[in-house]
């Protein structure tokens, strides 16, 4: 039995703290008593600072006085906040992390959970859906676990802005757990639409919720239609005070481009997103980039939103979005991260002509297709179980929206599909269940008037901060008098025109690394009798822009539809290999990737780039075969078997010197690949890939 | 999709979970459970009171536990534990039942009282379970002509509207229910182990939607095979049907001793197929009472289910609402 007098809470506290003096916020004493003595399921939305795990520290230094095992705290954030840490230092509480980027403490993090030397185990949302955690961490612990912790438990919520299939798999975990497991939400935003929307998934929850202005906040926003205006006023922004904070941006190429552009302007940035420390990119690992920020050895991590919630940095002097978030409650969720322990912070929202499409496409993705659906489940038909890998090789769906299209399955109400180890079967409830089309139309509407009220918060001109607070509920509001709009400050600052043309030189000039594929597929090209690990892949190339995105990238699309490239694209590409590429060995002769549809157009760019490089272009390739368009197909083992035997190279003109091998786009590579293997095998020298745009920025 | 209190404290005090390390607390033997039923019976209190603060405590104090009290409130916490495994099993499509859920099989309470398992996992329809039938049981390894004699009992089951309840094991069961679902009759399958591995197999996923198979098992669905499961399942096999057929049998083992202890009991009356086997066990069960059947299958269907399965018995009556007198759960 535990009961936890007001006292002995209180001394819990300030030794958490370190400071005698310390008392508890308002509803702080009052959560931790119904936790504790009541073992009830709290909610606790409170802003950021407010001191939710203190909640559940004092819980589990309390129950750990009393025999229990340790806690559980489910959270996307990686390590926990310098204040977290000193205040479980404080209560004297052990506590570790398991995230998918510490395998190498595993061991030693399980044999301390053998000697139940643990008190706090903090976990990434996927991990209760991983078998080996299950098996190996989980399991040392799971028969006495005292007390879970649900952190951003806004994303347990339908409603549009955060859902995740991981956080699917801890509600229906949670309503099978026994009424004396106590468990604890918390979450910084939640409007009453989501708090409902929270106590209907999971029954039995009391909600305890706080005012959520944030007092030293000052909110602005504008319109800023080109990046290379968005650049520049960042540029004179960050120049004109000292302090650090977090650029957003919707994609992981945009925090490339962003954070390489501050960096040539003398301001020390680094990209965050999810993937940013895979091995070869050479960027310190996440958690790194954080203490970095936290330390201010950084003036600015540019950020997607894999910046977890939760991140607390006392001194954030600023959290400037880039693009615009998608909803009020995500935007309010990240711009109330600025100025918790300072005087004066700036929320400034700006956005561009590219936001409404990037959203409409993220919409349009968030939910698996009915078509794609139908054909995993047709396939699992067939068998007793498969991996996804088995799945790509009979249905024509790219493998991640596979796995996706999986992921949301098994977690489906019943599910109609399971995961047990690393195959997949389909349950008894398969035949009975059917993609729920009407909720998942509601749900895109829902998203869809969520950005119209991002759209209004952008030309409001009433006070913004009252604005969020009606949007989130908060009965408290009233006019901050610290916006723009409460100043009235309602004029478009002026910009450098030379740093906006500095910044529109600099995005000409952003082209990427293209990386061959190094192994094929078996089984996919017995014509071409090539397989496995490729002797002598394509060298390093180059794309010059994104389809579609900023300056070339739209000159591109255009020209696609006009059937000739333009003189600037050719001088551009020219500019790029000769001037900033300049490949070594250096290109001997050029020659190009023939084209089914687009008439000439791509020989035609060869033969121009060719002349202006002083090299001789020879048409090697051709069209043996037709096929359907290679954009038809959606991942790589349908890729490959569509490319088998499409080619044929003219042995006779292949030189022996290193090639230029150019194509107008470029989408998952295969093309390429296969193009330069045959050339390689026909004895061409090393090949160098050119292309202008690729469709898929993500893969390169 | 989630599971009554009532069922969750008795898992959280009988079940053995996946993820269990070897010094866990040890759950209830079966027999450890009836003990504790009476006990709780004397404290007036049913199972799921004992997930609220306190209430194992104070009761012990009226009336001492005949059970390590430590023991039973570690087992109370591994409630973590059970909804990992709870919600990856009913996502399978799994079900669970106690002794005191309304639709538990009333063949198995009436036959066996306090020794029907305290719990059920199954996948499939449970009024298939209510509905008797003929069990068919015999050895792994059997002559040719045994099988076929299987097959052709098991579609004569099926013919007379009845299903072939069986173990699920190679040889005699899996011949018998498989005759039985091709011909277009039901099946019944007690199985020893893996109920979550068999359920999501193709075929038998196709005949569970179906609602023609059901498989069900007193032990964790991811339970991994051992002799003693194997033989202490078999009791159960015989006590869903109302006859039984031996196909064959040797003269030691699990159908041997499954077939024998029925004989004693006299659950339901035991038939014994005329295997041409000599060193079968088929006529020493002859010799201990049972009977040979030929050709003539009609004596298998016309056995009845136990009388009394819904007659008032002390031990398992369920209490009748807003009355003191309690039940073994």
């Amino acid at each position: 039995m535990t009961v936890l007098e007001f006292d002995a809470a209180l001394r819990m506290l300030q030794a958490a703290v370190g400071s005698e003096s310390a008392t508890f916020h308002a509803d702080q004493w009052e959560s931790i008593d119904q936790l504790i003595n009541d073992r009830s399921r709290l909610l606790v939305v409170q802003r950021t600072g407010w001191g939710k795990s203190m909640v559940y520290f004092i819980a589990t230094r309390a129950l750990r006085d009393a025999g229990h095992g340790p806690t559980i705290i489910v959270s996307p954030l990686l390590a926990l906040m310098r204040n977290q840490i000193a205040a479980t230092t404080g209560l004297g509480l052990n506590s570790v992390t398991i995230n998918s980027t510490n395998p190498d403490d595993h061991l030693k993090i399980v044999e301390s959970l053998n000697t139940d030397e643990v008190d706090v185990l903090l976990i990434s949302p996927e991990r209760l859906s991983n078998q080996d955690f299950i098996n190996n961490v989980f399991a040392k612990i799971a028969d006495r676990v005292g007390l879970l912790v649900i952190d951003e438990a806004h994303c347990i919520s339908d409603w549009g802005h955060d859902f995740r299939p991981d956080y699917r798999l801890l509600r229906d975990i949670i309503r099978q757990l026994p009424q004396n497991i106590p468990v604890v939400g918390t979450t910084a935003t939640a409007n009453r639409r989501v708090c409902e929307d929270i106590n209907e998934q999971l029954a039995g929850f009391t909600t305890i919720r706080g005012p959520l202005a944030r007092e030293s906040l000052r909110l602005s926003a504008m319109r800023l239609v080109d990046k290379s205006e968005r650049l520049a006023w960042l540029t004179t922004y960050l120049g004109n005070q000292d302090g650090s904070g977090i650029v957003y941006v919707l994609t992981k190429r945009d925090a490339q481009v962003v954070s390489e552009w501050l960096n040539q302007q003398g301001i020390k940035a680094l990209p965050y997103y999810s993937g940013v420390d895979d091995a070869g990119r050479g960027s310190p690992p996440r958690e790194d980039l954080e203490q970095m920020l936290l330390g201010n050895q950084l003036r600015a991590l540019v950020a997607t939103t894999a910046l977890g919630m939760g991140f607390d940095k006392p001194d954030l002097a600023f959290v400037v979005h880039f693009q615009a978030a998608g909803s009020i409650v995500g935007y309010y969720q990240q711009v109330g991260r600025a100025g918790r322990g300072i005087a004066h912070a700036d929320g400034v929202l700006l956005s561009g002509t590219e936001d409404p499409e990037i959203h409409d496409f993220f919409r349009g993705s968030a939910f698996p297709d009915e078509d794609h659906v139908q054909q995993i489940l047709a396939a699992l038909r067939q068998v007793d179980g498969a991996t996804p890998r088995a799945i790509e090789e009979r249905v024509n769906v790219k493998l991640s929206k596979i796995q996706n299209a999986l992921k949301f399955l098994s977690v489906e109400e019943p599910p109609p599909v399971v995961k047990e180890g690393s195959k997949w079967s389909l349950t008894p409830h398969w035949e009975s269940w059917s993609l729920p089309t009407d909720r998942i139309a509601w749900l895109t509407a829902q998203r869809e008037r969520e950005w119209q009220d991002v759209e209004e918060y952008i030309d409001l001109t009433s006070c913004r901060m009252q604005f969020l607070q009606e949007q989130l509920d908060d009965s408290t509001s009233q006019p901050c008098g610290r916006c723009d709009n409460c100043e009235g400050d309602t004029e478009l600052p002026s910009l450098d025109g030379d740093l906006i043309r500095a910044a529109a030189l600099y995005l000409k000039r952003s082209e990427m690394p293209l990386e061959p594929r190094k192994q094929i597929p078996r089984d996919t090209l017995p014509i071409y009798d090539l397989g496995g690990r490729l002797s002598e892949p394509a060298c390093t190339g180059r794309i010059l822009s994104v389809w579609n995105d900023s300056a070339w990238g739209q000159m591109v699309a255009a020209d696609k539809k006009t059937g000739r490239i333009r003189e600037d694209l050719v001088d551009a590409m020219v500019e790029m290999i000769s001037k900033r590429w300049r490949p070594s060995p250096s290109p001997q002769w050029v020659t190009c990737v023939p084209s089914q549809s687009s008439e000439g157009l791509v020989r035609d760019l060869a033969g121009r780039v060719a002349a202006k490089m002083g090299l001789p272009f020879v048409e090697t390739i051709s069209i043996a075969r037709k096929r359907p368009p290679q954009k038809t197909q959606e991942n790589s083992v349908h890729q490959c078997r569509n490319l088998d035997g499409k080619f044929l190279i003219d042995e006779e003109s292949v030189q022996s010197g290193p090639v230029l091998l150019i194509d107008d786009i470029v989408d998952s590579r295969w093309t390429l690949t296969i193009c330069a293997a045959l050339l390689r095998k026909y004895n061409s020298g090393p090949v160098l890939p050119a292309v202008l745009a690729t469709t898929n920025p993500g893969s390169v | 999709m989630s599971i009554p209190e009532r069922t969750q404290a008795v898992l959280l005090l009988t079940l053995r979970l996946p993820t269990s390390m070897s010094d866990a607390p040890q759950p209830l033997t079966p027999t450890e459970w009836n003990r504790f039923c009476q006990w709780l019976g004397t404290v007036s209190l049913c199972p799921e009171a004992l997930l609220e603060t306190g209430t194992l405590e104070s009761a012990d104090s009226a009336t001492p536990c005949p059970l390590d009290v430590d023991r039973i409130r570690s087992l109370l916490q591994r409630g973590m534990a059970l909804a990992v495994s709870m919600d990856k099993w009913t996502k399978a499509g799994i079900w669970v039942r106690t002794r005191s859920d309304s639709d538990y099989p009333e063949r198995l309470k009436a036959r066996l009282r306090s020794k029907a398992p305290p719990v059920l996992f199954g996948s499939g329809s449970i009024d298939l379970l209510n509905q008797g039938g003929v069990a068919m049981v015999g050895s792994r390894n059997v002559p040719s002509d045994d099988l076929d004699s299987a097959t052709r009992i098991a579609a004569a089951v099926s013919d007379a509207g009845l299903p072939v309840v069986s173990g699920g094991a190679r040889g005699v069961d899996q011949a018998s229910m498989a005759a039985a679902l091709e011909v277009g009759g039901t099946a019944i399958g007690v199985l020893s182990d893996s109920l979550l591995n068999r359920s999501l197999t193709a075929d038998v996923r196709e005949h569970i939607s179906a609602q023609s198979l059901t498989i069900v098992s007193p032990y964790s669905p991811e339970a991994r095979f051992s002799v003693g499961n194997a033989m202490g399942r078999n009791k159960f096999i015989y006590c869903l049907a109302d006859s039984a057929v031996v196909v064959h049998s040797g003269t030691k083992g699990g159908t041997w001793e499954g077939a024998n202890e029925t004989l004693r009991q006299g659950w339901v009356p035991v038939w014994v197929n005329r295997t041409q086997d000599r060193a079968a066990g088929n006529q020493a069960l002859i010799d201990a009472g049972a009977t040979w059947i030929d050709s003539e299958l009609d004596p298998l269907f016309r056995a009845s289910p136990p009388t009394d399965s819904k007659t008032n018995q002390p031990e398992l009556a369920t209490a009748a609402p807003g009355t003191t007198q309690l039940s073994l759960f």
